[in-house]
């Protein structure tokens, strides 16, 4: 290259950077302070994008839409542990609380408004299953799982989101809460489950039955004194059995099979087992000699029932066929379920759809822990993979 | 003297009982008669098949007349064999047969059962993760706990004498009184039959019931574990997009015998073929961290008892960076 060229370029670059500088200097506007820091990538710091919440952490805007009258919503974009629909006594207003997985924070959604406070700030670190008390007091939260599960009782505060905390104990397999404001749970001893009841007012235990096998399931009745229903857990390659309790009293169902699991009331049940490679459902009444085939086949622990009703039950599944792989693969969560909301009369075996939900929704859902509202008219349940919670009121449903 | 101790000897053995005394005669000239019934201990509301069991020449020409709980059985008259649905559950239910010989004389067969479930509760001592709400089932090696559980029947456990069979071998050597629950290995077979058999003090068997247990090969699974919300309860199944920094997988081994479970002889992660030393405090669990290269590598896990070789499993996924 010729000497005269690299003048030639030197002398561009020099007055483009001069043209540059007068611009700045003569033309430039200054702008708000604002720092600025080089990003290191150390990793995760404090977010710099975080909001503080407002006062009583409440936000101002609903997080649900309540503008648009859809019967099928979620709620939330938390994962949750557990929820209730609460009545307190300050407020006529009917609230959901939900507990947030991993953290244990309580929140309310008023489902009239849409709007989300955070009823209880108290960290509980690594929650992971929980139940509330109709009356919206008292929680029972797991924290962690297998061995190093923790159980706490937390008492909900109405004036201040902080959760009165204390430990329970004792090695909890199954826990719910009851329609009258206490919690059922069951421990396991070396060679059987002891199934109690807990007052968290007075802080009284008292036995309810005894499972005489440890590895057991346990369908909890509303109240203490309502029916309650255990059976081995189930598995596709072993045998299992169902058994009623009534008034501390356990009594042998005609309800065997392998896989088998069930779920239900008093007096009907839904329950399924593998039979000759496929997985099947029946409906059994106890005012019936028989089990009658259920039209379509669904895992009895994505179903719940009517508070007022004893004979229909409301179940997530599909018309899909399910193999003899089931339940325990769904269990493992080797193969999810795509599920619509149904209906099913288990003394006639009539069954209706009540949601279309992939339609309806544009999302496939595998849904999961159906509860219902203390009036059956609202179900409330959460999508297994995303843990978020949903509801579908079936009020909407009777009106169209 | 000699003829007198002679006298003696001849005397004693003249005392003897002979041996064929012990026998009964009629035994053999007399076929044992009664009804035989299918299955011996049913439960309520089973069809139960009644069949006479009846082969003497006294009893050759008669009529049969089938009655249960003192109704004739209609459609049943000459019939050898009939179905009958046992009753309720714990109520006891006589079947009779009347045979009534060419001479009007008759003769009356019978037999009672009283329907009860006998359920036979089997719990492997085998690793399931706590989310998972199903039952263990057993792999070679490993504990079972078996529970036998009597409904329909009054009889407090401490006064039944159970006898518990894993194969052909009798657990514990022998009938044990008031065991309701054992404990045995898992033999080396795909099935095996479990049963027992129990019985009141006086020797009289009230149930009778065995089941197929079948033993597994111990499996990874493979799943993502969150700090804050725990372990998902979604499978890793192919593969997985490492889509932050970094994220924890946890192996579970599902079936793997508890005690190899809590104490293996191996344990390892091999990371593209290579092993890696894992810094996490629980050895199911590894943390991964993105590296600036893109790409696809490997994940294997390995865990096994070197006592009991058959106590282990191998799984594998891919991470996608």
């Amino acid at each position: 290259m010729k000497r005269p060229l690299f003048i030639i370029i030197g002398a561009v670059i020099v007055l483009v950077l001069i043209g540059v500088w007068v611009y700045i200097v003569f033309f430039g506007q200054t702008t708000t302070n604002q720092d600025t820091y080089a990003n290191l990538g150390i990793g995760d710091t404090t977010d710099p994008s975080y909001v503080a919440p407002s006062e009583n952490g409440e936000e101002k805007t609903p997080v649900i839409d309540v503008a648009t009258n859809q019967r099928l919503r979620q709620l939330t974009t938390r994962p949750v542990a557990g929820y209730r629909e609460v009545k307190t006594d300050s407020t006529e207003t009917v609230l959901l609380y939900y507990t947030e997985k991993g953290t244990g924070h309580i929140y309310s959604i008023d489902l009239q408004s849409g709007e989300e406070k955070r009823v209880s700030a108290t960290t509980i670190p690594l929650s992971y299953r929980s139940t509330i008390t109709p009356n919206g007091l008292f929680t029972l939260v797991q924290s962690n799982n297998g061995t190093n599960a923790r159980f706490t009782l937390g008492t909900i505060s109405t004036t201040s989101d902080i959760l009165i905390t204390e430990p329970i104990d004792e090695k909890i397999i199954a826990f719910t809460s009851t329609l009258d404001n206490k919690f059922l749970y069951a421990v396991k001893t070396n060679n059987s489950v002891i199934a109690k009841e807990f007052n968290p007012v007075s802080k009284t235990i008292k036995d309810l039955f005894t499972v005489p096998f440890r590895e057991a399931a346990i369908v909890w009745g509303n109240t203490a004194t309502s029916s309650h229903l255990f059976y081995p857990k189930a598995s596709a390659e072993l045998e299992g059995f169902v058994y009623q309790v009534k008034n501390s009293k356990s009594t042998r169902l005609p309800i065997d099979g392998y896989g088998v699991s069930v779920y239900g009331t008093d007096t009907s049940l839904i329950y399924s087992k593998k039979v000759t490679n496929a997985y099947k459902s029946y409906l059994f009444s106890t005012t019936t000699p028989e089990a009658i085939e259920s039209p379509i086949d669904i895992i009895p622990e994505k179903c719940a029932t009517l508070p007022e009703s004893v004979t229909v039950v409301l179940c997530a599944g599909s018309t899909k066929k399910l193999d003899g792989t089931m339940p325990d693969s769904w269990y493992k969560g080797i193969v999810p379920l795509v599920d619509d909301l149904w209906s099913i009369n288990t003394t006639t075996g009539t069954l209706e759809l009540l949601s279309a939900v992939t339609n309806e929704t544009g999302r496939q859902i595998d849904i999961s822990n159906l509860l219902f509202n203390h009036n059956g008219s609202r179900l409330y349940f959460t999508d297994s993979s995303s843990h978020n919670l949903w509801l579908f009121e079936l009020t909407s449903l009777n009106n169209q | 003297m000699r003829i007198l101790f002679s006298l003696f000897i001849i005397l004693f053995l003249l005392s003897a009982t002979p041996a064929v005394a012990q026998f009964n005669s009629n035994q053999f000239t007399t076929p044992e008669s009664g009804i035989d019934l299918q299955p011996k201990f049913p439960h309520p509301g089973e069809i139960v098949t009644a069949t006479i069991n009846d082969y003497r020449s006294s009893s050759f020409g008669s009529d049969l007349i089938w009655v249960l709980d003192g109704k004739i059985v209609p459609g049943t008259k000459n019939k050898r064999t009939i179905t009958f649905t046992a009753g309720e559950l714990g109520a006891s239910q006589a079947i009779e047969v009347v045979l009534t010989k060419g001479e009007g004389q008759n003769e009356k067969l019978k037999a009672v059962i009283k329907p009860i479930y006998l359920d036979i509760i089997v719990e492997p001592q085998t690793r399931t993760p706590d989310f998972y709400i199903g039952r263990a089932l057993p792999s070679m090696g490993s504990v079972v706990n078996a529970t036998a559980l009597i409904s329909g029947d009054n009889t407090p456990v401490s006064d039944l004498v159970y006898t518990w069979r894993i194969g052909q071998n009798v657990i514990e050597g022998a009938a044990i009184r008031g065991q309701n629950q054992v404990s045995y290995t898992t033999p080396m077979s795909n099935k095996e039959i479990l049963s027992v058999e129990i019985a009141k003090i006086d020797g009289t068997i009230i149930a009778k019931r065995f089941v197929l247990i079948p033993s597994v090969e111990p499996v990874i699974q493979f799943y993502e574990l969150s700090p804050l919300f725990g372990i998902s309860n979604k499978v890793i199944s192919d593969s997985i997009p490492l889509i932050g920094n970094s994220t924890i997988i946890k192996a579970e081994p599902y079936y793997l015998d508890s005690r190899v479970y809590n104490n293996p002889a191996i344990i390892e992660w091999k990371l593209g073929g290579i092993v890696t030393s894992n810094q996490s405090k629980n050895p199911y669990e590894i943390t991964l961290e993105r590296t600036w290269a893109g790409g696809s590598t490997g994940l294997e896990f390995h865990v096994r008892d070197t006592k009991q070789v058959l106590q282990g499993a191998k799984g594998s996924t891919r991470i996608n960076f």
